[in-house]
C-alpha cells in the first residue's frame, strides 16, 4: 500500500512538474509577503520590510532545492534535463545529426534485417517437438556420386529395422498427384506419401480424426488419407464431419482419415495431401528415397551414424549387383544428420557470409559515427573548458555526453528497425522460393532484443569518446589558447588517421566479398544451358490414372492435345517431357546398364536421369541432335523402346564404342531383364538438368510407350509441354487452355511459366546473395568514402592557418592540392593493403557462395582496388580543392 | 544567522507542526507564527527546516494540503492533519513525554 503510494506520488512527481514547480514558487511568495506585511505592520517602509523578510527567509532557491531533492526524482529529472540539453545541442547541428542518424540507421537496418532472416531460418528451432533429435538418413560413397537419399524405400525399412538408435524413423517421397472430391474443380495439389511411422518421428498427431493404421501402410490395404489443415478449410470449409468421407487422389478413392493440425508443414508448407507409402517390401525402387528419424534420447548423430554403416550390408541381400565388396570399394556410408540442416543447409553460408558483411557494415557505420564525434568534441573543447571552468562536474558532463549519443543511438535504431521491417516485409517477394522457412522470418522479441543490446553498447562507446578526447583538457590553456592553435595534436590526428584505415580496410573486405559473387552471378549467366529458353512456353497436363489406365491412353492423349496445339497459329513447334530441366525436385535417377557392357566388378553402375520426352521436344528447347535421329511417333508402337542418350553418357556409360544401336537399360534389377533393353536412335545435347552449378549428369530420354507392363508409363502420365511461339505467353496459354476444354474438360492446366522464367528462378538464389553483397558493399563504400572526406575536410579546416603561411610563403596551389591528395591517397591504400590482406586470409568463408571462380579471383582484387583508390582519390578531391582556393590573407585571420 | 539558539530540537519540528495543525489547517507561515506566540517567542521555526518537513510529513500522509483563500483574499497552501497523522501525533507526544521525563530525570539525579 505504502509502496504504490510512493510511485504514484513519484509519478506525479515527473509527470505534473510544472504544476509542482509553480506551485512552490508560490508558497514561497506568499510567505515572503506575509513576513513583509508583518514587518509593515510595525511601521517599517516596504523596501526594508522585504529586505528583512527576505533575510529571514534565506535563499528561496536554496529552499526550493531542498523541496525538489525531497520528491526523490532528481535523478530522473536531472536525465531528462539531459535529454533535453542533448536534443537542442543536435538540433543545432542538423547536418551532423542527419549524418549520424542516417548512418547508424543503415548500419543497424541491415542488421536487423539480416539478422531477423539467420534468427528465423537458422536458428528458431523448428516446430516439431524435441526438434534437435530429428535426423535425415542419408547414405554417401566416396565419389559422391549418388544422390544422398537412402537406396531405396524397402531396402531401408528391411535393412534398418535392426538399428537401436531411433525411437522412430520414416521414409517420405512428395510429388504432385490431381485431387477430385469435396466442393470445388479437380486440381492439382502437392502430396507426400509417408510411412505410418512419421507421426511417431514428428510427434505430431493429426488435429482431427487418426494416423495411418498399419493395415493401410501395406501394399493393397485400405486407402487412407490425410487432409492439411489448409486444403481442409479451402475444400472442405472446415468441415468436421468430412472423417469417413472419400476422395480422388491420383484417381483412386481415398478415405479421410484425419486432419492434420494447422502449421503442420512436412516436408514443405504446400503439402495438401499424405497418403500411406505402402511400401512393398518385395520390389526395389528407385533411389529417391529421403528418410528421417527421431534419435533415442542421448544417442548423437555420430553413434547413429556408425550404427546403421554396420547395418548397411544386409542390403546386399535384397539384390544380387550390389556385394559387400562393392559397398566398401564404393564407400557407401550411412550419413545421419540434423534434419535442421536439410532444411537450411544450401543457404546458411549464404545467410551467415551477409550476417558477416552487414555486421562489417555497421562497424563501419560505428567508425563514421565516432570520428564524427570526434571531429564534434574537437569544436567543443572551449564550450568543456568553459565549463569545467564553471564548475561543472566531469561525472555530469559525461552524463549530457552519453545522452547525447543515446538519442543518436535511439533515432538511428529506430530508423533502422523501420528500414528492415521494410527489408523483411519485401523479402519473401524478392526470393519467394529461394528461403526456406521464410514465414519464420519476422522482426520479433529476439530480434529487437538484440539490436537493443547492440545499440546500447554502441551508444556507451560512442559517448565515453568526446568525454575521453577532452579529459586531459586544462581548461585554462585551452580557454587562452582556444582554437587558434596552429596545428592538430598529433595523438588525435593519428586516432582520427586509425579509424579511417579501419574504415577503408572494411570496405575493401566487402568489395571483394561482392566483387566475387558478383563474377559467379556472371559465370553462371553464361553457362551453358543446353538447351534454348527464349521463346518457349510451358505448362504442364497430368493424367489420372482412374480415367487413362493404359499406356496406350496416355501417349494417345498427348499426341492429341500435341496435335492440336501445332495447330495453334504462330505456334512454330511443340513438344513435351515429363520434367523440364532444372527441376530438381523430381528428378529421377537410376543406374544405367548396357548391353554386353559389364561394369567393372564391384563398382556401382554409373547414375542416369530418367527422362521422358516426345517428338518435337528437342526443336522446341534447342537441345541439339548430335548424330542419328530424334524420336518419332512411331517409336511409340516399337517392340523394343527407343531412346536418345546425352553426350556425356556416351563419354561416361559407353567409353567410346558406338552410341547408335547400341541397348540401354535402367534400374538395379533383381532379376536381370526385369526392365526390357532399349535401343539407343540417337545422341543429344547435355542440358544443366538438376541446378545451374552442377555439372550435367547424364540422361536417358525415353519415348512414350504404348505397351502395358512398362514402368516408363507413370513417367508419361504427367508432361510438361513446351512450345516454341512467337506469341505472347498469355495469349499461347489461352489457347491451349481452348483445346484442353475440348479435349478433356476435366483436366487442368497446371504450372504455366515461361522457359526463361524457370532459368531466371533456377539463378535466383545467386541473385540473392549478388544483392545482398552488392548492397552491403556499395553502402560500405559510401560509408568509407564519406568518412575519408569528413576526417580529411577537417584535417584541411584545421590547418587552414598553416597553409595560409605556406602559401604566404611561397607555395603554390597546385603543392598544396597534392599534399592534401597524397594524404587520402596514402590512406586509402594502407586500408586497401589491410583489407585485401583481411580478404585473401577470409576466402575459404567465400569458397561455397562462388561459381566457377577462385576467391581470390585477381580481375576482382584488381578492379575492387581500383574503385578503392579512385573512391579515396575523390573523396580527398574536394578538401583538396578548397585548400588550393585558400586565399593565405584571410586564412591568416581565421579563427 | 544567529537564532539557531531559537531552533526546536531535530526531530521535534514534525511533532510541533503536527500538534498546531491539530487545532485547525493552516499555511506554512502560519505555522511559524503560531508556534513562536505559543511558545512566547522561545522556538522559531526556520523556513529552510518547515517546508521539507511538511513534504516529509505529507509523503508520509500524516497531513495533506489544499490551495484556499485567506481573509485576504490570498491564495495559500493550507496543510491538515490527517486522521492517520491524529494518531501519529498521539504516539509521537506520548513519546516525547517519556522522553522529557527521561532527561529530567537525568538532570535531577546528577
Amino acid at each position: 500500500m505504502r509502496g504504490t503510494k510512493r510511485i504514484a506520488m513519484w509519478l506525479r512527481a515527473l509527470v505534473s512538474r510544472p504544476t509542482m514547480e509553480s506551485e512552490l514558487d508560490e508558497e514561497m511568495r506568499f510567505h515572503l509577503e506575509m513576513e513583509a506585511a508583518k514587518h509593515t505592520r510595525r511601521g517599517v517602509s516596504n523596501d526594508e520590510a522585504r529586505r528583512r523578510a527576505s533575510l529571514a527567509f534565506g535563499s528561496v532557491e536554496q529552499h526550493k532545492e531542498a523541496m525538489r531533492e525531497g520528491r526523490g526524482v532528481r535523478g530522473i529529472e536531472r536525465a531528462a534535463f539531459d535529454l533535453r540539453f542533448g536534443f537542442r545541442q543536435l538540433r543545432k547541428t542538423p547536418g551532423f545529426t542527419l549524418a549520424a542518424v542516417l548512418t547508424l540507421a543503415l548500419g543497424i537496418g541491415g542488421n536487423v534485417a539480416v539478422f531477423s532472416v539467420v534468427n528465423g531460418v537458422l536458428l528458431r528451432p523448428l516446430a516439431f517437438p524435441d526438434p534437435d533429435r530429428l535426423v535425415t538418413i542419408a547414405h554417401r560413397t566416396r565419389g559422391g556420386d549418388l544422390p544422398p537419399t537412402l537406396p531405396n524405400a524397402s531396402a531401408a525399412d528391411v535393412v534398418y529395422q535392426a538399428s537401436h538408435s531411433f525411437d522412430a524413423m520414416a521414409l517420405y517421397s512428395s510429388w504432385q498427384g490431381s485431387l477430385a472430391g469435396g466442393d470445388t474443380a479437380p486440381d492439382w495439389v502437392d502430396v507426400t506419401s509417408v510411412t505410418r511411422t512419421l507421426f511417431d518421428v514428428l510427434r505430431v498427431r493429426p488435429a482431427l480424426g487418426r494416423p495411418f493404421t498399419a493395415e493401410e501402410d501395406r501394399p493393397r490395404g485400405p486407402r487412407a488419407v490425410i487432409l492439411s489443415h489448409a486444403l481442409w478449410r479451402q475444400r472442405f470449409g472446415s468441415d468436421p464431419s468430412v472423417i469417413g468421407r472419400t476422395i480422388s487422389v491420383d484417381g483412386t478413392m481415398h478415405e479421410i482419415v484425419g486432419v492434420m493440425p494447422a502449421g503442420f508443414a512436412f516436408p514443405t508448407p504446400a503439402i495438401a495431401l499424405w497418403v500411406p507409402m505402402r511400401v512393398d517390401r518385395t520390389d526395389l525402387g528407385g533411389f529417391n528415397t529421403p528418410g528421417i528419424g527421431r534419435l533415442r534420447a542421448g544417442v548423437s548423430p555420430e553413434e547413429a551414424t556408425r550404427e546403421l554403416t554396420q547395418l548397411l550390408p544386409g542390403v546386399t541381400k535384397l539384390t544380387d549387383f550390389l556385394t559387400e565388396k562393392t559397398l566398401r570399394d564404393a564407400g557407401l556410408t550411412t550419413d545421419v544428420h540434423p534434419y535442421l540442416d536439410d532444411v537450411v543447409g544450401r543457404v546458411r553460408p549464404v545467410l551467415w557470409t551477409l550476417w558477416a558483411m552487414v555486421g562489417l557494415v555497421l562497424l563501419i557505420a560505428c567508425v563514421n559515427v565516432a570520428s564524427l564525434l570526434l571531429v564534434r568534441a574537437e569544436t567543443r573543447r572551449r564550450e568543456m573548458a568553459l565549463r569545467v571552468a564553471l564548475g561543472a562536474e566531469r561525472g555530469h558532463l559525461l552524463a549530457q555526453s552519453l545522452a547525447e549519443s543515446t538519442m543518436l543511438l535511439a533515432m538511428g535504431a529506430g530508423l533502422g528497425v523501420l528500414f528492415a521491417w521494410g527489408a523483411v516485409s519485401v523479402l519473401p517477394r524478392l526470393a519467394p522460393d529461394l528461403l526456406p522457412r521464410l514465414t519464420d522470418v519476422r522482426i520479433d522479441a529476439v530480434v529487437l532484443a538484440a539490436t537493443t543490446l547492440v545499440a546500447a553498447g554502441v551508444a556507451v562507446a560512442f559517448g565515453a569518446v568526446p568525454v575521453a578526447r577532452n579529459r586531459a583538457v586544462a581548461p585554462a590553456s585551452m580557454l587562452r589558447d582556444g582554437d587558434r592553435a596552429a596545428t592538430v595534436d598529433r595523438h588525435t590526428g593519428r586516432l582520427r588517421q586509425g579509424l579511417v584505415v579501419a574504415q577503408v580496410a572494411m570496405a575493401t573486405v566487402l568489395l571483394v566479398g561482392s566483387g566475387l559473387v558478383l563474377r559467379s552471378f556472371q559465370k553462371l549467366r553464361s553457362v551453358e544451358l543446353g538447351f534454348r529458353p527464349d521463346g518457349v512456353v510451358t505448362f504442364r497436363i497430368a493424367l489420372p490414372p482412374a480415367r487413362y489406365g493404359t499406356p496406350e491412353s496416355v501417349a494417345q492423349f498427348h499426341y492429341a492435345m500435341l496435335d492440336r496445339i501445332r495447330a495453334v497459329p504462330g505456334v512454330e513447334v511443340a513438344g513435351a517431357t515429363g520434367q523440364l530441366p532444372l527441376s530438381p525436385a523430381f528428378a529421377e535417377f537410376d543406374p544405367l546398364r548396357m548391353e554386353g557392357v559389364t561394369p567393372p566388378p564391384n563398382a556401382l553402375p554409373p547414375l542416369a536421369e530418367m527422362r521422358v520426352a516426345t517428338p518435337g521436344y528437342f526443336e522446341a528447347m534447342g537441345i541439339p541432335i548430335v548424330a542419328g535421329r530424334a524420336l518419332e511417333r512411331a517409336d511409340t508402337d516399337r517392340q523394343t523402346g527407343a531412346v536418345l542418350v546425352t553426350q556425356s553418357i556416351v563419354r561416361k556409360v559407353m567409353q567410346g564404342r558406338p552410341a547408335l544401336g547400341a541397348r540401354v537399360a535402367h534400374g538395379v534389377p533383381k532379376v536381370a531383364n526385369d526392365r526390357p533393353w532399349s535401343d539407343v536412335v540417337g545422341v543429344v545435347g547435355d542440358v544443366r538438368g538438376v541446378s545451374l552449378d552442377k555439372e550435367p549428369v547424364g540422361a536417358v530420354y525415353y519415348a512414350m510407350i504404348n505397351r502395358p507392363g512398362v514402368d516408363m508409363n507413370w513417367l508419361a502420365r504427367s508432361m510438361v509441354y513446351t512450345v516454341r511461339t512467337k506469341l505472347p505467353p498469355a495469349q499461347l496459354i489461352a489457347s491451349a487452355r481452348r483445346q484442353l476444354v475440348q479435349l478433356d474438360p476435366t483436366l487442368p492446366l497446371a504450372e504455366t511459366r515461361t522457359m526463361a522464367s524457370v532459368v531466371d528462378a533456377a539463378r535466383s538464389g545467386m541473385r540473392f546473395s549478388m544483392i545482398g553483397f552488392a548492397v552491403a558493399a556499395v553502402i560500405g563504400l559510401f560509408m568509407g568514402a564519406i568518412g575519408l572526406y569528413g576526417v580529411l575536410s577537417y584535417v584541411t579546416a584545421q590547418r587552414t592557418r598553416e597553409i595560409g603561411v605556406r602559401m604566404a610563403l611561397g607555395a603554390t596551389p597546385a603543392s598544396v592540392r597534392v599534399s592534401i591528395l597524397r594524404r587520402g591517397v596514402v590512406v586509402s591504400a594502407v586500408g586497401l593493403g589491410a583489407g585485401l590482406t583481411a580478404a585473401v586470409s577470409l576466402r575459404m568463408l567465400a569458397k561455397p557462395l562462388l561459381y566457377g571462380i577462385t576467391p581470390t579471383d585477381p580481375l576482382t582484387l584488381a578492379a575492387v582496388s581500383l574503385v578503392l583508390l579512385c573512391a579515396g582519390a575523390l573523396a580527398a578531391w574536394l578538401p583538396a580543392r578548397r585548400a588550393a582556393r585558400l586565399d593565405p590573407v584571410r586564412a591568416l585571420r581565421w579563427d | 544567522m544567529g537564532e539557531s539558539s531559537n531552533e526546536p530540537l531535530r526531530g521535534t519540528i514534525d511533532l510541533l507542526i503536527m500538534r498546531t495543525l491539530s487545532l485547525a489547517p493552516m499555511h506554512g507561515w502560519g505555522i511559524t507564527q503560531r508556534i513562536q506566540q505559543a511558545t512566547d517567542g522561545v522556538l522559531e521555526v526556520n523556513q529552510g527546516s518547515l517546508y521539507p518537513a511538511l513534504q516529509r510529513l505529507e509523503q508520509k500522509e500524516w497531513i495533506d494540503s489544499e490551495w484556499r483563500v485567506t481573509d485576504n483574499n490570498r491564495r495559500a497552501k493550507y496543510y491538515r492533519l490527517t486522521p492517520l497523522g491524529r494518531r501519529a501525533l498521539g504516539a509521537e507526544t506520548q513519546s516525547w513525554r517519556r522522553l522529557v521525563v527521561a532527561v529530567e530525570q537525568l538532570l535531577r539525579t546528577t
